[in-house]
């Protein structure tokens, strides 16, 4: 069985007496050590689908199908399944201005506080910290830090060093680098993606900015209003993309990207 | 139309849920609550308006349980229990909503000079609401009633006095959070004078909660009345539900087993108060667009069961 | 042709001072920049945070005093203007913010908030002759029909629909020049293209500037008629976009331009 298997997903929100089918037929099959990257605009259920995959819909939410993350039936299994899941096998990394992190605690003290959760020691979770400081390039006085203390990139860094506390089999990355300058922007993409090269973890990356997922490895699948259009293999769906919104999106792209999407891209 | 797009959270935020949001609201607590505080109120304006009379001095008939007669039987001196309560239902209520009334036109005044005002103003105004605040309340009472003697209008007063530091530290919060947002910095970019930036942006935002905060008050006044009744800090000039439990104490209503003295009117203030406080938390979850936060340990969402071939 | 903005060798230093006054510390935010536009221009200035930009735009919205150099208004030095003079400048540049949803309040309408300006301003002596403003407004920037906007409030619009009202707002007030902030850095990709759009329109039927604060060069290279790009409190490139986006001479916007294109920083290559 493949890490991540998401069979015919669909979910219907309840917002103000009415019913949006925010995801509609999503399948995905993703095997441990791969990458997917979802591509859509807000209101395409990209997010929905990353909430989905570690059971974090909110109580409005009605679903159907089935979504299993490493053997564990996501959406009917028991709660302890779940909670064994959530952040040893799967975790999850936000948007930098949603502010991860609780505002009146150091960082320290929650990367402690969510090892010592799933089982470390104390002196072994402090130590932890500091190495998880290191693998994001963080100078370790930062873990003292509040997290209005810190700059969006270094924010997102710790946010990243919580995530793989728990040496996580799979990483879902949920516009990781929107509001966030260009420079650090690619400096945080090049984060994920070396991390996820030397701790060979899964990851799933939901983004809007399409000229950062054209540089990606594995596949692609492209979100509007609920519908995936588009999926398989980044490099084939960037050059023959069947559906309008994907044209128009790489149309959209400024040529002095397009002049360098078109050459190297990392086997 | 544009529909509201959906967003991860289910299409409604904090950002774009309208200011007024009834939905959960209107429940059944909103109705009960109203009709309860509707039918006190009804009865205060009979008690007030219709000469009743709680009888004259029976003595042949002095603790007398609830009969046909006297629906919820007599007092220490044979006069009904049941006219008392509702002649005492209009100082009973009266005093509550003007003193409630009194501290909320004071706190949220203060409350808004305080939030709005970015220097000395707001220490100072601040270090006065922490004062009242701390203020221990019957002592105060105590202290006043000995000064200017007893009387409802002066009840009123020391109620006031006593509550409206709580609706000055809420308004301030909201003012102050109020101040800062995009929208009235952009105001105040287009040359807006405190005055307009007050009026358009910051007073409809404290208003609904100034009508929050103002139930409350009615709530916590009428229970404050009550206890300076009981207390015998009211004086014995007017019949309320406060000083009916009072009397029914100092005439030895229990030693006598004449629970119907003292049961009523308690029973009466326990109803209108939460009456009042439920009034309050519909209005609040009206005026809050926040979605409830989820709780991530239980599964809340629903799963539909598939059944293969089907859609 | 006479200038609309106009900063020189412009220096904004922060001080630090404690409790004594003594002076703890100094952070100089802008070093010796020079800055012109015209009417009918949309100019980009192009950084990251803390390379100076909103410490520069604010100098030149009159919002913050320069500790060096001077900054002009249609030619007349900023730091000198009488009460009369702020207060025209208040209409004669408009604000377009970052976040369109906190920019507008939730509890007013559409036709409530274009109007504001107008309201504060004492332009048009009563409703009908504002609204008459406000539909037109509305009309421009492409809300329509726009007599279908005016009830509304924010919550039943979209981002793009949001932002559309905080320019119509704007340009209620027919100011000279508008100070964009990241104006569609919080919107959709696919409908960014739109909203600049309307600031091009903007310039070509009413002659109004844009000086456009950004750090997203796919935006200014589409928009801008010029490009600034600043670091460190210095402008250390200008030109035309062409120019300075193609063939870059600065180490600091070449790296910008590479982080545009998407490709990530420092992942190893495969061998």
């Amino acid at each position: 069985m493949a890490l991540v298997e998401v069979e015919d997903l669909n979910v219907w929100m309840a917002a103000d007496g009415r019913s949006v089918h925010a995801v509609k037929d999503a399948n995905l099959t993703l095997e441990a050590g791969g990458q997917h990257a979802i591509v859509g605009e807000s209101g395409s259920g990209k997010s929905t689908v990353l909430l989905a995959l570690m059971g974090l819909l909110p109580p409005n939410a009605t679903v159907s199908g089935k979504v299993f993350v490493d053997g564990v039936d996501v959406l009917r299994g028991s709660e302890a399944a779940l909670a064994a899941l959530r952040w040893r096998t799967a975790s999850m990394v936000f948007q930098s201005s949603s502010n991860p992190f609780n505002p009146v605690r150091t960082v320290r003290s929650q990367i402690v506080a969510a090892l010592r959760l799933h089982g470390r020691g104390k002196a072994e979770a402090e130590r932890r910290a500091r190495d998880l400081f290191d693998m994001v390039r963080l100078p370790s006085e930062c873990l003292g830090y509040y997290q209005h203390q810190l700059s969006g990139g270094m924010r997102q860094r710790a946010a990243i060093a919580l995530a793989l506390a728990c040496q996580p089999k799979l990483l879902l990355a949920d516009e990781p680098t929107t509001a966030l300058d260009p420079i650090v922007q690619a400096e945080i993409i090049g984060l994920i993606l070396s991390l996820r090269r030397e701790l060979d973890l899964a990851l799933i990356l939901v983004s809007h900015d399409l000229a950062l997922v054209g540089h990606l490895e594995g596949s692609l699948s492209v979100m509007l209003r609920g519908e995936t259009v588009e999926q398989g293999p980044v490099r084939e769906v960037m050059a023959a993309p069947r559906h309008e919104h994907l044209r128009s999106l790489i149309a959209a792209l400024p040529d002095f990207a397009l002049a360098s999407a078109s050459s190297e891209v990392p086997a | 139309m544009s529909p509201v797009e959906p967003t991860a959270l289910g299409g409604l935020d904090a950002s774009n849920a309208p200011a007024w949001n009834p939905g959960r609201a209107l429940g059944p607590k909103l109705v009960v609550a109203i009709v309860v505080l509707a039918s006190f109120a009804l009865v205060a304006l009979v008690g007030r308006f219709l000469n009743l009379d709680p009888g004259a001095i029976d003595v042949a008939h002095i603790f007398q349980p609830p009969s046909m007669e006297h629906w919820l039987g007599t007092d220490d001196a044979g006069r009904d229990i049941f006219m008392q309560l509702i002649i005492g239902a209009w100082p009973s209520l009266v005093v509550g909503l003007s003193a409630a009334a009194v501290a909320v036109l004071i706190g949220g005044t203060v409350g808004i000079l305080a939030g709005y005002s970015r220097g000395w103003l707001d220490l100072v105004l601040l270090r006065v609401m922490d004062y009242f605040i701390v203020v221990p309340a019957l002592p105060f009472a105590m202290v006043i009633t000995a000064v200017w003697g007893p009387g409802l209008g002066h009840m009123i007063l020391v109620i006031a006095i006593l509550l409206w530091s709580t609706t000055a530290r809420v308004v301030r919060a909201q003012v102050k959070s109020g101040r800062e947002r995009l929208y009235v910095i952009r105001a105040r970019m287009l040359g807006a004078s405190h005055l307009h930036v007050l009026l358009r942006h910051i007073l409809p935002q404290a208003l609904p909660l100034i009508g929050t905060t103002g139930s409350l008050a009615v709530a916590l006044a009428i229970l404050t009345q009550a206890a300076l009744e009981f207390f015998g800090l009211a004086g014995t000039a007017v019949l309320s539900w406060g000083s009916m439990i009072r009397f029914a104490f100092q005439r030895d209503a229990m030693l006598n087993g004449a629970w119907w003295m003292v049961a009523p009117p308690g029973i009466c203030i326990c109803i209108v108060i939460t009456a009042c406080y439920w009034l309050a938390q519909c209005l609040e979850t009206a005026l809050n667009p926040r979605l409830r936060t989820t709780d991530l340990r239980v599964r809340s969402f629903r799963v539909l069961a598939v059944s293969r071939g089907e859609r | 042709m006479r200038s609309l903005i106009e900063l020189k060798d412009l220096g904004v230093d922060f001080v630090d001072r404690g409790a004594l006054g003594r002076q703890r510390g100094k952070v100089t935010a802008v070093d010796g920049v020079s800055l012109a536009m015209g009417p009918g221009e949309i100019v980009a200035l192009v950084g990251a945070s803390g390379s100076g930009k909103t410490t520069t735009v604010r100098v030149a919205l009159g919002l913050q005093e320069p500790t060096r150099g001077v900054a002009r208004f249609r030619g007349n030095d900023i730091a000198s203007f009488k009460p009369s003079e702020r207060w025209e400048m208040r209409r004669r540049v408009q604000m377009i913010f970052q976040d369109p949803t906190e920019a507008l309040n939730p509890r007013m309408t559409v036709e409530q908030i274009v109007a504001e300006g107008l309201v504060i301003h004492r332009i048009g002596h009563d409703r009908p002759s504002r609204r008459a403003a406000v539909v037109e407004a509305l009309g421009f920037v492409g809300l329509l029909p726009a007599e279908d906007f005016l009830g509304r409030h924010p919550h039943m619009l979209s981002g793009g629909q949001r932002q559309r009202v905080a320019i119509a707002a704007a340009l209620a007030l027919s100011p000279d020049l508008l100070v964009a902030d990241e104006p569609v850095s919080m919107l959709d990709p696919s409908i960014r293209a739109d909203i600049l759009n309307l600031f091009a329109k903007l310039r070509t039927e009413r002659g109004m500037s844009t000086l456009m604060v950004t750090h997203d060069l796919p935006s200014a290279y589409h928009l801008a008629d010029r490009i600034y790009v600043m670091n460190r409190g210095r402008i250390v490139e200008e030109g035309s976009p062409r120019d300075v986006l193609r063939a870059p001479r600065d180490p600091y916007t070449r790296t910008l331009v590479e982080a545009a294109s998407g490709r990530p920083i420092g992942v190893p290559d495969h061998a």
